[in-house]
């Protein structure tokens, strides 16, 4: 049998809500009372990622006085943690309730303030005539410069709905409200709302032409690159130049996908633009990779292979500093700027790139032609594999999805949002299996890369060394193999009925059309 | 889910005092605890302010599972909530008597706070009963406060002799020295005659003005008094419970 709970109330307020105001509003003739107790003030700040992700999963978090407070305002749950010294990742926080919450938010990103400002920590109590609390509230009054907002939770002890409902009636009398937006909040205290997200969601009229559909898509890649620019080139997380190198890497597929929306020859000069511009930051993120499974390959080594590897990941961490130098010297070069400000401006109007062939062609049904044939492609080659399919085509196969996807994301406000969510969603299991497949490829291929060209650079330990990547190698081939095993199983459930029908209605000209 | 009930066939002896320090002593080691006022006399809510319960009158205990978690009661404290006593709790070996299955009655009606709390704590009225039946069979352990007097042995060997007699384990008590005075005699030479016999708990609460102002602060001793000898014996107390649970 379950017992009744009730919602606390989370509130806000312009105002500190104060004891005599409560007071004021609890009925003369009633027998209860209130009892409040002031918190001291303290500097503080508001910790959030680059893309507030706190705030949209519907949190708040504070540090004050060396500790940490997270209020879930959606149920007003609060979790503190003391912490000492400089922190950034989760995973340089010690083990606790705050730690395990945001843990759960992002492991990659790296939590900053994102205001500043004095917060005072108040309690108080609704009491009966016999001093028992019957509920309680807290409230965090927030200055942020010339912003001032009060932010509570009350508690329902088990016993005394009746009486939490009155309290939660006082607060409001007394000037709280229903904190329903998050957003509303950060606005309150001028914290920008980070509008970031590395997957724009665009307004593409429906008579759109392929054209403007590609520079629409392209305006807003750039934007969103140029958005981590500065994240990247400070080194604040690898997730800024992760989001950097994936919508320019979505801007040049938007010139293979699309073909024919600009010139031909103007698409060559973009495309090797592109590349080029993507080209001092490969290095870079292949070692951000690298570094980030450093526990995972610690894992899966035998215990004698472990000294190597702790040599080779401090000479791929030193790798890693000067590859970053030549970055963040390329990012805030003149010429880059120059770059990135001309391809920003090209992109801002259509009229700025030469019509190619199909420029004026409708953007929906190009786009639905594109993806049913994309679609159409992955189920064919999908289905013919069998285990002695060789890998080559397995790599095919991750390349065709990527692009399904891209066109998918692309041309997803022609199409019920739901629909392409949920499509996208089926696909994203196999494409996770076939990305698993290609990383362990692509990671033996580096440390062999390593094993022909960096020995040098381990002088004496070369023998240790190589022994444990010799031994890494073989781990990572054998999961490589084990990836290869699911996808025929993926693919099987990829391709359901359910998921057939639904991309011949959406994309095929032929709905009545069958596979 | 673990029953302790704290029991004496004597009163007067420091069952709700110590059933409310034990509750806390319980709750403040981090275990979901419900302290359950058996007594109709209800002094158990009176420590902590808590009021009578009105929903939960006559044969609501046994056979109203919903009215019984309704009635449960939030204490001040974390982890401790409480079932307040009403008066009709005075009837409960009528209604005993009228139903089936009459001493396993009180293990059923608590099955319903199992998946909700980690120990549940018996404050027991003072007689030998079909509810004191039902306790024994409801029960994990049974604490047993001892005044070191001669009167109070005589009703530990009562007890101990009722408990052969009706076949209940006698693992189940837990008798300790409450209210001790080591400068009598009388409770010198009774401990000392009543350790050789009976296995009681090491730790004895020593008698204590302390325990008393429990009444006018209506909290546990260790909230008012954390460093006093009486807060000391109960933590040691239920230190000592809590490996036999």
């Amino acid at each position: 049998m379950k017992t009744k709970t009730a919602r606390p109330f989370i509130f806000m307020a312009d105002l500190t809500v104060t004891r005599s105001r409560l007071q004021k509003n609890l009925l003369a003739s009633s027998s209860l009372s209130l009892m409040m107790e002031k918190g001291r003030k303290w500097p503080g700040h508001i910790i959030d990622t680059f893309e507030n992700l706190l705030l949209k999963a519907g949190k708040i978090l504070f540090d004050v006085n060396d500790t940490l407070v997270l209020v879930d305002l959606q149920c007003g749950d609060t979790a503190e943690q003391n912490i000492t010294g400089v922190w950034r990742f989760v995973d340089q926080l010690p083990d606790g309730p705050v730690t395990e919450e945001l843990r759960k938010i992002t492991a990659t990103r790296a939590f900053l303030p994102v205001g500043k400002g004095k917060f005072r920590l108040d309690s108080g109590l609704l009491l009966d005539d016999e001093q028992k609390t019957l509920a309680r509230f807290r409230q965090t009054v927030l200055k942020c410069g010339e912003k001032h907002l009060t932010l509570g939770v009350t508690t329902m002890l088990r016993g005394y709905a009746a009486e939490h409902q009155m309290l939660a009636e006082i607060l409001q009398k007394s000037g709280a409200q229903n904190c329903d937006s998050f957003e509303d909040l950060y606005r309150r205290l001028g914290i920008s709302d980070s509008s970031y997200t590395a997957r724009p969601v665009l307004a593409l009229a429906a008579d759109t032409t392929v054209k403007n559909a590609a520079v629409t898509i392209i305006c807003a890649l750039l934007a969103v690159a140029r958005q981590n620019e500065a994240g990247a080139a400070a080194d604040i997380d690898s997730e800024f130049l992760h989001d950097y190198r994936v919508s320019l890497r979505k801007v040049r597929s938007v010139f293979s996908l699309f073909k024919g929306a600009f010139s031909v020859e103007e698409t060559e000069v973009l495309k090797e633009q592109f590349a080029e511009l993507m080209r001092p930051t490969s290095q870079l993120r292949d070692l951000d990779v690298y570094l980030q499974r450093e526990e995972e390959y610690m894992a899966m080594v035998p215990e004698s292979a472990r000294e190597g590897l702790g040599i080779l990941f401090s000479y791929l961490e030193d790798e890693r500093e000067l590859t970053l130098r030549t970055v963040v010297t390329c990012l805030r070069s003149e010429d880059y700027r120059i770059q990135m400000e001309t391809l920003t401006h090209k992109f801002s109007r259509a009229n700025n790139l030469k019509n190619g062939p199909n420029s004026s062609s409708r953007a929906c049904e190009v786009g639905s032609s594109l993806i049913y044939k994309r679609y159409r492609k992955v189920c064919r080659i999908a289905s013919e594999m069998d285990s002695s399919t060789p890998s080559s085509e397995v790599h095919q196969l991750r390349i065709h999805c990527k692009k399904l996807r891209y066109l998918m994301e692309f041309f997803a406000p022609f199409f019920p949002e739901e629909v392409i969510g949920l499509l996208v969603r089926n696909l994203k299991k196999m494409q996770d299996n076939l990305g698993n497949f290609n990383d362990y490829s692509v990671q033996q291929h580096f440390l062999q890369k390593i094993l022909k060209e960096k020995m040098d650079a381990f002088a004496d330990d070369e023998l240790t060394v190589s022994n444990s990547i010799g031994a890494l190698t073989a781990m990572l081939h054998q999961n490589q193999l084990a990836e290869r095993q699911k996808v025929e199983k993926n693919f099987m459930q990829f391709n359901s009925v359910e998921t057939r029908t639904l991309f011949r209605q959406l994309f095929s000209s032929e709905k009545g059309d069958t596979q | 889910m673990k029953i302790l009930a704290c029991y004496s066939n004597k009163g007067g002896v420091g069952k709700t005092a110590s059933s409310v320090n034990l509750a806390y002593a319980c709750a403040m080691s981090g275990r979901k605890t419900l302290l359950c006022d058996l007594d109709p006399q209800g002094a158990s809510g009176f420590y902590f302010r808590v009021k009578p319960s009105k929903k939960l009158q006559d044969l609501a205990f046994f056979k109203d599972q919903e009215k019984l978690l309704d009635s449960i009661r939030a204490s001040d404290f974390e982890n401790l909530e409480l079932l307040p006593a009403n008066m009709s709790f005075k009837d409960f070996d009528i209604f005993l008597d009228r139903m089936k299955k009459s001493s396993s009655r009180l293990k059923k009606a608590l099955k319903v706070t199992r998946s909700e709390y980690d120990v549940v704590i018996l404050d027991c009225p003072p007689n030998i009963s079909m509810l004191s039946e039902n306790i024994f069979r409801a029960a994990d352990r049974i604490v047993v406060p001892v005044i070191p007097t001669t009167l109070s042995a005589r009703t530990l060997e009562q007890l101990y002799a009722f408990f052969k007699e009706q076949g209940f384990s006698q693992k189940k008590l837990l008798p300790f020295f409450s209210m001790v005075q080591m400068n009598k005699k009388l409770h010198r030479e009774t401990i000392e005659a009543l350790r050789k016999e009976y296995k009681m708990l090491k730790p004895q609460v020593p008698f204590s003005t302390d325990v008393e102002r429990m009444g006018v602060n209506r909290a546990p001793v260790a909230t008012f008094a954390p460093k006093s000898a009486a807060s000391d014996a109960y933590r040691a107390v239920w230190k000592e419970v809590e490996t036999h649970l």
